[in-house]
């Protein structure tokens, strides 16, 4: 490794052993790789608020710390002035799910140019334990004891059909395979979404969970080029059943090349 | 010599192109026009009229009565019966059937003209009835698209119609007919705009569409985004990214953007927001004017931060102060809000519009040490530096942080950065305290009886003045808010009135809120403009 210093002063509030110290390596990991290509200077990290969010304050990169579900199109909007910029925005479920749910379709639609990174821990954990869109139905949550009154929405499904051109899902239990996922997003031209499995220790802690159910697409024979069999996959786990035979794809589903929306502006 | 020409049709047969058209060639042999465009919240059909008032004196300000009326349907003769004069002539379309008094010249503009066309015929008809040369008409017509078939009709009608009086060439060119939203489009670009990106909403839509237009040749770009929150986030990305960006909306699009409005203020993004306000609350009267955002500008967005208010009324205004909105947003790292209302924005105006481009430079970084880009400085404002620059990481934030831009809660840290922004807000203050053109003083300027006004009534007032011995006075910035020259211009003042499309009287209540106490108000709210009428009404009846 090279000797990149990606660390800043601030102090890392988050819980002992919460699943967004994977998505912090995971990243610096990416970046230390890609540093060789891309100049440190041209990342910019944006994230909205939540305990995602704070993932920007400890990393020495160019960023927009943003509000509740509004990144993404605080990134589109530098995209628009300098193209050379590159652009990851760190979302939470509620976040981008709930708040900001209609600009993350149409940053898939677009096809901007730029990289979504979902922390999906399934729990509104900052305000300490309500259910988000991809909280199962039978989270007991402070604002829901008795679990909430609707089923989770797929968010890899929504963003198959809402047009994004890279579709994918990791897990912060797996930091290599994650690792690989970002680098992955981020080389790629065009609107990249990973939905990523992240526990919430205190609050919906499914680290063992996971473990036991996840497995990798490129490793079961996917063809990430073919849209219904993406869609199929997608569908094998709808965020609702944790149940004992559950199977939850992790990696690329889907990847192709359209024109991203800052050509074609 | 003024003459005022109505005409009223259907939504969607040219009476607004009609209006525009005649106003060209007007403006062409030297007049100075003020066109007022009228038109309910739907696409074919209903009530639509333009108020063509011109003159060889300048005109800012919309009337009732019309000495010629064009009337395309009954409805037109319905509506528009009670603003004929004694004198007035009448244009009527073969199938009217309503009767009126006077002079009555009947064409065939349905049969021979289809849509928008009409336009055409309508400028045919009346160019022969004012003796105006047929090429006078066609020089504006060939800026059509399809001019030969505009051409067509044009002669045609030109042909059948009757000579009523002379309108002869005066003296001098009066200026550039050109709308507020124009204005305000060309001043956003000739103060160095690179991007506007905005959500469609009457009455700022022209604006979008203008750019939209022109884009390539002001090199500029111009997206339209998935709602206002979409829209106005991606402002503040683009300006972090260096670019000077701007929007426009009004009143219940600027009311999704104001949680942002706030992040604006924190992360000291510099941001520009054209809003034009038409009647309300909530939908209200889409199509049509009011002031009542005033109060909701200046003071929308949670938590205390320093902003910009620029308040033009005119098409000339508009250019101006939008291209100094763009500067100032810069030069202070704040948001800056354009405040307009639909009677400036969609309302055409003749004015000498002398185009310059002029862009300050913002205070930058000058590479030297660590990049904080919240730096304490003694003015407040701290130098920019934006991602892609070598040695500079630039952290914007929504949390209270410290120089660098990291999150903090600590107190001494939270005091010392609210101080930063108190510190911006004093040195904007003192900037528009030595600005000698924060206040416009016009009407009759010796008077001791003041009509009080801001926005688009400023026309009516110094013409209504100027008639009746009132001197008009108005802020053109209501934040940071030019107290103190307002009271030198009250200074020894009779009586002061304020004038306000408001039924609250926001005006008012900011007046109140700077020790300005008016002794009577003219308040209209029907969400149309003031006519000279109205006003000239009002003050007449209280002469003593």
């Amino acid at each position: 490794m090279s000797g990149v210093n990606l660390k800043t002063y601030a102090e890392n509030t988050w819980c002992p052993g919460c699943g967004n110290f994977g998505i912090l390596k995971a990243f610096e990991m990416a970046v230390e790789e890609l540093s060789s290509e891309i100049p440190l200077e041209n990342f910019v990290i944006a994230s909205g608020i939540g305990c995602h969010g704070k993932i920007v304050d400890y990393i020495n990169l160019n960023s927009f710390y943003s509000i509740h579900g509004r990144a993404l199109n605080n990134l589109q909007g530098m995209r628009l002035i300098n193209d050379k910029l590159i652009c990851v925005g760190f979302v939470g479920d509620g976040d981008i799910y709930a708040e900001g749910i209609s600009h993350l379709i149409f940053a898939a639609k677009r096809n901007a140019n730029l990289t979504a990174i979902v922390h999906d821990n399934r729990s509104y954990s900052l305000t300490t334990g309500q259910f988000t869109p991809t909280s199962p139905s039978h989270f007991k949550g402070k604002s829901t004891p008795e679990g909430p009154p609707e089923d989770p929405m797929n968010p890899v499904l929504l963003m198959l059909s809402a047009g994004a051109t890279f579709v994918a899902r990791g897990f912060a239990g797996d930091i290599p395979h994650l690792k690989e996922l970002i680098k992955a997003a981020i080389k790629h031209k065009g609107f990249s979404f990973i939905d990523v499995l992240q526990p919430c220790v205190t609050f919906y802690n499914t680290f063992a969970y996971y473990r036991k159910h996840c497995y990798k697409l490129e490793e079961a024979g996917h063809d990430p080029t073919d849209f219904n069999a993406a869609v199929e996959r997608a569908r094998e786990w709808d965020y609702s059943a944790d149940t004992e035979n559950a199977k939850i794809p992790i990696g690329i589903f889907y990847q192709i090349e359209k024109p991203t929306y800052e050509e074609r502006v | 010599m003024e003459r005022s020409v109505i005409v009223g049709g259907e939504a969607g047969e040219g009476v607004k192109e009609a209006g525009n058209l005649l106003s060209r060639v007007l403006v062409s042999i030297g007049y100075s026009v003020f066109t007022y465009h009228d038109y309910p919240s739907l696409i074919r059909g209903g009530h639509n009229f333009s108020s063509v008032r011109f003159s060889n004196e300048e005109v800012y300000a919309p009337v009732r009565k019309a000495d010629y009326i064009v009337a395309l349907d009954d409805r037109s003769v319905r509506r528009h019966r009670k603003d004929a004069k004694e004198g007035t002539v009448w244009f009527l379309d073969e199938k009217v059937k309503e009767e009126v008094e006077g002079t009555v010249i009947r064409l065939p503009f349905r049969e021979r003209a289809k849509g928008v066309m009409r336009s055409s015929a309508v400028l045919g008809a009346l160019l022969k009835a004012f003796r105006i040369p047929k090429e006078e008409g066609l020089s504006v017509l060939q800026n059509l698209k399809n001019f030969e078939e505009n051409r067509e009709i044009f002669e045609f009608f030109y042909d059948v119609s009757q000579e009523v009086e002379e309108i002869v060439e005066v003296e001098g060119i009066k200026g550039e007919y050109f709308s507020g939203s124009e204005g305000v489009a060309l001043g956003a670009v000739d103060g160095g705009l690179d991007i506007y990106i905005a959500y469609p909403m009457t009455p700022a839509s022209p604006v979008l569409h203008y750019l939209a237009a022109h884009k390539e040749e002001f090199g500029i770009k111009v997206v339209q985004p998935e709602n206002e929150i979409g829209v106005i986030n991606m402002v503040l990305g683009a300006a972090y990214a260096g670019g000077r960006a701007m929007t426009g909306t009004s009143g219940g699009g600027f009311a999704l953007m104001t949680e942002t409005l706030s992040l604006a203020g924190m992360s000291e993004t510099p941001s520009v927001i054209y809003l034009a306000q038409r009647g309300a609350p909530s939908t209200g009267v889409p199509t049509y004017t009011e002031q009542a955002d005033l109060l909701f500008s200046l003071f929308a967005g949670h938590g205390d931060f320093p902003r910009i208010v620029v308040a033009p009324s005119n098409a000339l205004e508009c250019y101006l102060l939008t291209r100094e909105a763009l500067n100032l947003a810069w030069k202070f790292q704040v948001p800056v809000i354009v405040l307009s209302s639909k009677n400036v924005a969609e309302s055409f105006f003749t004015q000498p519009l002398e185009r310059e481009r002029v862009v300050e430079e913002p205070k930058l970084w000058d590479g030297n040490g660590e990049y904080k880009r919240y730096r304490i400085t003694e003015d407040g404002i701290s130098p920019l530096a934006f991602p892609g620059t070598k040695g500079a990481v630039v952290k914007a934030t929504s949390y209270e942080h410290d120089e660098m831009g990291i999150t903090t809660e600590e107190p001494e840290q939270i005091v010392a950065m609210k101080n930063k922004r108190e510190r911006k807000r004093e040195t904007i203050r003192k900037f528009f305290e030595e600005k000698e053109d924060t206040v416009s003083v016009g009407g009759d300027t010796d008077s001791k009886r003041i009509l009080l006004t801001w926005g688009e009534n400023w026309g009516v007032c110094c013409e209504a003045g100027e008639e009746l011995g009132y001197k008009a006075v108005k802020p053109n910035y209501m934040e940071p808010f030019p107290a103190n020259r307002l009271k030198k211009e009250l200074e020894g003042a009779e009586e002061v009135i304020v004038v306000e499309l408001s039924p609250a009287g926001q005006f008012e209540k900011l007046l109140n809120l700077y020790g300005i106490k008016p002794t009577d108000r003219f308040r209209k709210y029907d969400t149309r403009p003031i006519f000279k009428e109205d006003l000239l009404k009002f003050l007449s009846g209280r002469e003593r």
